[in-house]
């Protein structure tokens, strides 16, 4: 059955070009963060000019910007916030995502852009809902612990607009609920400091019953991605607002690739009621091509069980694409322009992502410097010119083929 | 400042007795996260008796199936020898304002480092808030602010375990123990801290510090900036030290020794002189993108030696001849020029560039990829 309401897919954008990038993919609304409030300390982040930017590029393609101010902020960041409120409010920011009481309350009198309670706060329940729904806050953006099915109940029960993670890292911990940087690395993970100590390996000792140690070495606390494309219609059934995609911090490839997949996904399901197995696995298999530990539906339909934890070493799959380049301009007829990213070299398989539609691969026969010299190697960071390929536009994401 | 205390029995509550420790927090398997109580009804009725208040703590954190659960049980209880319950978790702290009569006790620790968030909860509980119970990551500085600020008498821990992490997943059961409570400890590679405490149980699995919080040192302090409750946490360690802290709060300073020789593990005194878990976050961000302003024209994406450098122009911006710019190198270094002759992408010699598309200048020798151009004046 055709529906005219889809769940909006909202997108991270860590930068000005992954912005750009997620938009043209097909994001409705991409979230980022200003250079402080945040909790990205380290992510790239966007200065005044660039939000200005990034926020006009969204609106004249009519997609909404909602910027992240969920650090649990302490009373000398709060000072600094309505400065920074007046400016968001000018450049008509559609809502501020925020985890703390307090920068709930700065942002209610400080401006007049709605507030999205961040994932921070941990809003799990029905009771919890109603109470922040009194706190004044439009949209819940509910911990990934809740069922599909779950979240549709406190949006039910409240009337207030929902969104849920559907895809990307998850931390093990309750999110809000884990110190242990500030304590092991003197770093506030709830300002932006996390330093994934979830993520490496412990040795643990256990007591036996007959009370002597046991070792073990594991990656205990580390959890696997979240990927929910196969549920897309649960979210369409429980009328979940919008679907959010975690990734600041990766890089255009990334941004690219998930805004294509999810956006053709839940155009598919309005479309046609249905999500067949083999437009799944499609989906998932390009959603396997990024960088990820492995995937898993994590409490989406059931609490997340033991086989949600990702017991390896970071890093270590092998990537059937990798992000090569992003397309800076395009010169009809004549030539296209890259940005390297990651090197390749002639006779390499690459291929180009359009915003819609089938990937196009090509071999790659000549290659040259911006000023016309052959090369036979590309190097990050440089611009590199290739023949023109039909239907390439600037933005377009360029992947080589392993 | 007065003492309290979490207890499992009735020798324990015996010792709060004789120690003149009046008020007891009574910690259900159901709804406390370490808790190991079955029936609350007995202990609190002693308690009842001997004078002592009881708190009834509900600090799970719920998912929505997980909280009808928790109602529904917590209906059955018989709350008549109860004299506060502890919240954490928004949901339960709405339903126990709508579904009883008890004082709240509104556990803050997590977060909540303003002024404004702390008044507004404060504002929202209104008569039936007894207490805050706030963050040991406040320096006694702002404690006292928040203290003088906040017409509700405040607690923090003075002594016992720091919870690091907290996940309701279980993480420990897999490795191959199937016992209902597991308790290990685990080191990292990543940290020169060894043998952090871990707890999994029906709640998910609990992470602890290797030290435990310590202001044995400052309780006097702590009456004089007006703190009304020091919490003392010993269900991990000795509960008999409740006594020498008993004593040392009533002024024994010998006690401050006793406790530390016979309290099992390290101790810290964490954030109570200060707080400065922000103060690294300059050195993770790139200074590269430190606030511009409208003088910013666009990010040198390429150089080719002695031939040209490529500035891809930033929305609303454009670079004409004749124009004065400045570079700034990704290691900070300054270069001021005029623009001479600028070209497109296809080495065609322009007037000016637009946004969005490349500009090519003459190579200038100090520029480099990532470099970015401003107008200098
Ligand atoms: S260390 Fe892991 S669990 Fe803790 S905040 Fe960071 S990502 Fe989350």
């Amino acid at each position: 059955m055709k529906t005219a309401w889809k769940p909006e897919l909202l997108a991270p954008a860590g930068n000005l070009e992954k912005l750009k990038v997620a938009i043209s993919y097909g994001a409705d609304a991409v979230y980022l963060g200003g250079q402080k409030f945040g909790l990205r300390a380290a992510a790239d982040n966007f200065t005044y000019e660039e939000l200005a930017e990034g926020v006009q590029f969204a609106h004249e393609r009519g997609r909404q910007v909602y910027v992240v101010l969920n650090s649990f902020l302490h009373d000398k960041d709060l000072n600094d916030l309505p400065e920074f409120l007046t400016f968001l409010d000018s450049l008509k920011v559609d809502a501020l995502i925020v985890s703390d009481l307090g920068v709930v309350e700065t942002c209610l009198n400080y401006s007049q852009i709605p507030v999205h309670l961040s994932t921070q706060a941990s809003c799990l329940n029905v009771e919890a809902a109603k109470f922040w729904k009194k706190m004044g806050v439009k949209r819940l953006i509910v911990g990934r612990e809740l069922s599909i099915k779950e979240a549709g109940m406190l949006k039910r029960a409240t009337e207030l607009e929902v969104e849920m993670f559907i895809h990307g890292s998850m931390c093990m911990a309750y999110s809000g609920n884990c110190v242990i940087s500030n304590y092991t690395q003197g770093r506030d993970s709830n300002r932006g400091g996390c330093a994934h100590s979830c993520r490496f390996e412990y040795s643990i000792d256990f007591k036996n019953e007959w009370q002597e140690v046991e070792k073990r070495k594991a990656y205990f606390m580390s959890s696997k991605d979240l990927m929910g494309v196969s549920l897309l219609e649960e979210f369409f059934k429980e009328g979940i607002d919008s679907v959010k995609v975690e990734g600041r911090m990766k890089g255009p490839l990334y941004a690219g690739t998930i805004s294509k997949v999810y956006r053709e996904a839940l155009d598919y399901y309005a479309e046609h009621g249905n999500l067949y197995s083999q437009n799944i696995l499609e989906w998932e298999s390009e959603l396997k091509k990024l960088a990820h530990r492995d995937y898993t539906t994590a409490s989406l339909v059931t609490p997340a069980g033991t086989d949600s934890i990702f017991s390896e070493r970071e890093g270590t799959k092998d990537l059937e694409a990798q992000a090569a380049a992003v397309v800076t301009e395009v010169v009809k007829d004549q030539h296209i322009i890259v940005e390297i990213k990651k090197a390749f070299e002639i006779g390499d398989v690459i291929e180009y992502v359009p915003f819609s539609g089938a990937t196009k691969a090509w071999k790659v026969a000549e290659m040259a410097t911006l000023g016309n010299q052959k090369i036979e190697r590309t190097k990050p960071s440089t611009l590199v010119k290739l023949p023109y390929v039909s239907g390439i536009e600037a933005l377009n994401i360029v992947r080589r083929k392993s | 400042m007065q003492i309290n205390t979490y207890v499992r029995n009735h020798k324990e509550i015996e010792l709060c007795r004789e120690n003149r420790v009046m008020e007891v927090i009574l910690a259900h398997k159901d709804f406390s996260r370490t808790g190991d109580l079955s029936d609350i009804s007995e202990l609190a009725q002693i308690c009842q008796q001997f004078g002592i208040r009881t708190v009834f703590e509900w600090d799970i954190i719920m998912t929505e199936n997980d909280f009808q659960k928790c109602a529904e049980k917590f209906k059955t209880f018989d709350l008549k020898n109860i004299s506060a319950i502890r919240v954490q978790d928004p949901g339960a702290l709405e339903y126990c304002l709508n579904h009883t009569e008890l004082p709240i006790q509104l556990v803050l620790e997590n977060g909540n480092h303003n002024l404004v968030g702390l008044k507004k909860w404060r504002g929202y509980v209104g008569e039936r808030l007894e207490r805050m119970v706030l963050s040991i990551e406040l320096p006694e500085a702002t404690l006292k602010e928040y203290i003088e600020a906040l017409d509700v008498p405040v607690e923090i821990l003075v002594l016992g375990p720091i919870l690091l992490f907290y996940s309701p997943r279980k993480l420990l059961s897999v490795l191959g123990s199937d016992k209902e409570e597991i308790i290990a400890s685990g080191s990292s590679e990543e940290s020169p801290h060894k043998g952090f405490p871990l707890i999994e149980n029906r709640h998910g699995t609990f992470m602890f510090h290797i030290k435990d919080q310590s202001l044995m040192e400052y309780l006097e302090d702590l009456s004089q900036i007006n703190l009304a409750y020091g919490r003392v946490d010993l269900r991990q360690r000795n509960f008999r030290l409740l006594e020498n802290v008993a004593r040392l709060n009533a002024g024994d300073k010998n006690e401050i020794t006793t406790i530390k020789n016979e309290y099992g593990t390290e101790l810290t005194k964490g954030y109570f002189h200060v707080n400065k878990t922000d103060v690294l976050f300059p050195k993770l961000k790139n200074q590269r993108l430190l606030p511009r302003d409208d003088s910013f024209l666009g990010e040198v994406l390429d150089v080719s030696n002695k031939n040209y450098f490529a500035i891809l122009m930033k929305k609303n911006a454009a670079l004409t001849v004749g124009q004065k710019i400045k570079i700034l190198s990704p290691q900070g270094k300054e270069i001021f020029l005029t623009v001479e002759r600028v070209r497109n992408s296809l080495f065609e010699v322009q007037q000016s560039i637009e946004s969005g598309y490349l500009a090519l200048l003459d190579f200038h020798s100090g520029v480099l990829p990532k470099s970015l151009v401003f107008k200098a004046e």
